[in-house]
């Protein structure tokens, strides 16, 4: 069981998934996302966001990918796990695992106790996805994410 | 909350930072942020997982999420052993 952390950014969408986290298309495995970080780094307004993470049943088109960076150097990604950003097609949402409203102000952290984590399936494509429903404003968001690859 | 499965953490620059325990739904895996009391509990609780409930999922009938993840895994087995992607 090794241990990841990657961020995902692009300008707010109301539309479209800030990032997302799936089983790859093969050789997939479960993943628990165990820490959670939103945020927004553009210059300071109030704006209102609603932050959601979905469940989701297709991977969608990622703007890019980025990769997975082991928490421990000695770990190395085998794959299991894709991480996508700034997509152009949204992966397909399915149940809303939370909701959160944000002043762009604020920054969200989530962290869980083992036992409490949020599971991707090791089922091709599927996984969990961040979005912004609601974005006051269409600036820079970035989401942080965690997670221990069974 | 005793044993919490999880903590929500919330920094503004507008007053104090928002701080609760959550739980995770033990039937859909959905996060709970849990008020300190006297406010009621979200959620309900199943006498079966002997866990704690989101609120969607307090009427329904007992299916741990386990259960869900182990249907779905199979499910895509079987279509990858029939040639579908």
């Amino acid at each position: 069981m090794a241990k990841f952390g990657v961020t995902m950014q692009r300008t707010a969408s109301t539309t479209l998934a800030t990032g997302s986290l799936t089983a790859a298309a093969s050789s997939m495995r479960r993943a628990k996302v165990y820490d959670l970080m939103f945020g927004s780094e553009a210059t300071p307004a109030d704006n209102a966001f609603l932050w959601q993470v979905q469940r989701c049943t297709t991977a969608g088109t990622a703007g890019t990918n980025p990769t997975p960076l082991a928490l421990d150097s000695a770990d190395s990604l085998a794959t299991t796990i894709v991480a996508g950003q700034a997509h152009t097609v949204d992966p397909t949402g399915a149940t809303v695992l939370m909701s959160i409203g944000l002043n762009q102000r604020a920054t969200f952290r989530w962290v869980a106790a083992p036992g409490g984590e949020l599971v991707i399936p090791a089922t091709a494509s599927n996984g969990i996805k961040f979005e912004t429903p609601t974005a006051g404003g269409l600036v820079s968001v970035t989401v942080t994410a965690h997670f221990d690859e069974q | 909350m005793r044993r919490p499965q999880g903590y929500l953490i919330i920094t503004s620059p507008y007053g104090a930072d928002l701080e609760c325990d959550t739980f995770t739904c033990v039937h859909c895996n959905t996060i709970v942020p849990v008020q300190p009391a006297p406010a009621p509990m979200p959620g309900g609780f199943c006498g079966m997982c002997r866990s704690f409930v989101c609120d969607s999922c307090a009427d329904k009938e007992c299916t741990p999420f386990e259960k869900q993840l182990e249907a779905w895994e199979a499910k895509d087995r079987a279509r990858r052993s029939m040639g579908f992607k």
